[in-house]
């Protein structure tokens, strides 16, 4: 599986492109991270403020779920 | 749509940095923003991005522009921002069918947006006569004290999708009736209505002969919001959205000694009291929760109800529920269109599975839509059996619980419990209750009303909330003062030097 988003991914790409992460981050503990205006932040920066212990394994967790909703950057710009 | 767009001189590809007619500032490397129609997942137009280097073109016209709009007599600026609230009059029907175009809510909320918009110009043009200072009788003999309000500076607006324009206006013209000029940077949700508002602007300060007073930054926030907010050329960033960005906004503003004006999140309820008007409150709840999606920052997120009328209010509350056509926004009789991007579904579904982990019932609605659409969805009712972490929680979405109360001290504490404190309301024909409710002891948010509900705010009073919503104050009362620097002034008019506090020094 290729990795699609990773610790430097900004939130604002990641909400974007591929927005089937909003809901896997909030099942996880990371909400409202497009409430208004997506955060300027990169995703490793959001997980660190959100005291997530194992950031690494979360985004390796987050790639496989972005893989089995089937996204694909067809639907980026 | 083609009609539309070239009415508003919105083209198939635009520049997202400008600062006034003929300042459109294109940089080749500016990424490309695509806008999005929620209702039918279709491209409308695109912007070229604002970078870094455009961004200090922008910047250095506003600081520059500050030096002589500072200069103007303020009843002067006042008719120059009674011309742009003339110029969105003429532009009312299109812009307003732009903003539902864009961000998706009802036309005639797009519509009563631009409305807004207007009565803020209104507001400010009269606000431009009535910049007052106060007058202080001084306790040194043949003195005089008073206090002036001066412009502030170029400030920074940052605002979000779900009130494109109306936000930008609630700061904009007030900033300039009080001598500001403006940076903006809208939300990449809605670049669309942003280009056509400086269009607005750029024609009618044009006709003035003047430049620099309104600007736009289109961009990412890492590129351009993140500059506004550590730029010292700024010296005032209003900033809506939510808590988490509030709070790097506040923090990076308060490291250079910046002032801020947030306006972040909302968890707004409203009390239904056991003698409460039920119709009318039926009627409150629905507009509250359903209007604009459940996406304003004032919408009616928790209804907390007299254990006595609950069973028949949730009843009359899911009645009206079924009532609500969902489709396109265009469409006269639609009362709620899609939510404005598919993450904004995502976060609602997560919300809805976390209800249910924590002991919530769906009673209505909860499913995707998707046969109208990938951005479609039920409004949601749902009955909580406490006040659990998710209630806590702003969901930007149209999610609605229903909590039950014994007594108005209990209704009180459970209103006050969550972390913001934008708006609430209370639904009672009881004089007491309702002045309990306004006291000290009741509510704790921004803005209380009584038999009136959370959303839906008049330009004429200061628009802004407690706690986490970030303590900030825009729109009419004296937010203008928000936009200003006081300067306090002693003149002594004596041939004495007589020393305050009555301290003898070398005399």
């Amino acid at each position: 599986m290729a990795t699609k988003v990773s610790l430097d991914t900004p939130v604002e790409e990641l909400v974007e492109h591929f927005p089937e992460a909003v809901g896997f981050l909030s099942r996880n503990g990371v909400r409202c991270i497009r409430c208004g205006e997506p955060l300027w932040c990169s995703l490793g920066e959001l997980l660190k403020e959100e005291g997530i212990e194992n950031p690494q394994y979360l985004v390796e967790e987050l790639n496989n779920h972005i893989e089995k909703k089937g996204s694909s950057d067809e639907t980026s710009k | 749509m083609k009609k539309l767009l070239e009415k508003l001189q919105i083209k198939d590809v635009n520049i997202g940095a400008c600062a006034g007619e003929g300042q459109w500032f294109e940089d080749p490397q500016g990424p490309e923003l695509v806008s999005y129609n929620p209702a039918t997942g279709g491209p409308i137009a695109k912007v070229i991005q604002a970078t870094e280097k455009t961004y200090e073109l922008v910047i250095s016209q506003a600081a520059e522009a500050f030096k002589s709009w500072r200069m103007m007599p303020a009843p002067q600026r006042g008719l120059v921002v009674r011309d742009v609230g003339q110029a969105l009059r003429e532009l009312k029907e299109p812009l307003g069918e732009l903003v539902t175009l864009e961000m998706g809510k009802i036309k005639a909320e797009g519509i009563g947006e631009v409305q807004e918009m207007i009565d803020i110009c209104d507001f400010a043009v009269g606000l431009s006569r009535q910049l007052y200072g106060l007058t202080m009788h001084s306790e040194r003999p043949g003195h005089r004290m008073y206090e002036q309000w001066h412009p502030l500076g170029a400030i920074g607006i940052i605002t979000a999708f779900n009130f494109p324009v109306a936000v930008w206006s609630w700061n904009a013209a007030i900033a300039a009736a009080c001598g500001d000029t403006i940076v903006w940077k809208p939300s990449s949700s809605t670049p669309l209505t942003a280009v056509a508002v400086q269009n607005v602007c750029n024609r009618v300060m044009a006709d003035h002969g003047l430049k620099g007073i309104f600007s736009i930054v289109i961009g990412f926030g890492s590129v351009v919001g993140e500059r506004m907010i550590n730029d010292k050329r700024l010296p005032l960033i209003s900033f809506t959205g939510s808590t988490k960005m509030g709070q790097r906004v506040s923090e990076a503003a308060a490291r250079r000694f910046g002032r801020t004006i947030l306006e972040l999140g909302g968890n707004n309820a409203i009390i239904v009291a056991e003698d409460a008007d039920l119709d009318m409150a039926v009627r409150t709840i629905l507009f509250g929760a359903v209007g604009t999606a459940g996406q304003r920052c004032t919408s009616t997120r928790r209804v907390i109800m007299h254990e006595s009328i609950a069973s028949d209010l949730t009843k009359r509350i899911v009645q009206a529920y079924k009532q609500v056509r969902l489709g396109n926004p265009m469409e006269e009789g639609v009362l709620m269109g899609p939510l404005v991007t598919k993450a904004a579904v995502e976060d609602m579904m997560a919300a809805l599975e976390k209800v249910k982990e924590q002991g919530g019932e769906i009673i209505y609605g909860g499913r995707q839509l998707k046969e109208l659409g990938e951005q479609f969805v039920e409004p949601t009712i749902v009955k909580m059996p406490s006040q659990t972490e998710i209630v806590h929680h702003e969901t930007f979405a149209p999610i609605l619980y229903i909590l039950e109360y014994k007594d108005v001290e209990e209704a009180i504490r459970l209103h006050n419990e969550v972390p913001q404190g934008l708006s609430s309301a209370i639904f009672t024909t009881n004089l007491l209750t309702a002045e309990k409710f306004l006291s000290h002891e009741g509510s704790d948010c921004g803005i209380a009303n009584v038999n009136i509900g959370t959303s839906g705010a008049e330009i004429g009073g200061a628009f802004g909330g407690e706690k986490e919503t970030g303590g900030g104050r825009e729109s009419g009362s004296d937010s203008w003062k928000g936009y200003m620097r006081r300067q306090t002034n002693t003149i002594n008019w004596s041939k004495k030097l007589p020393l305050a506090q009555g301290i003898k020094f070398g005399d």
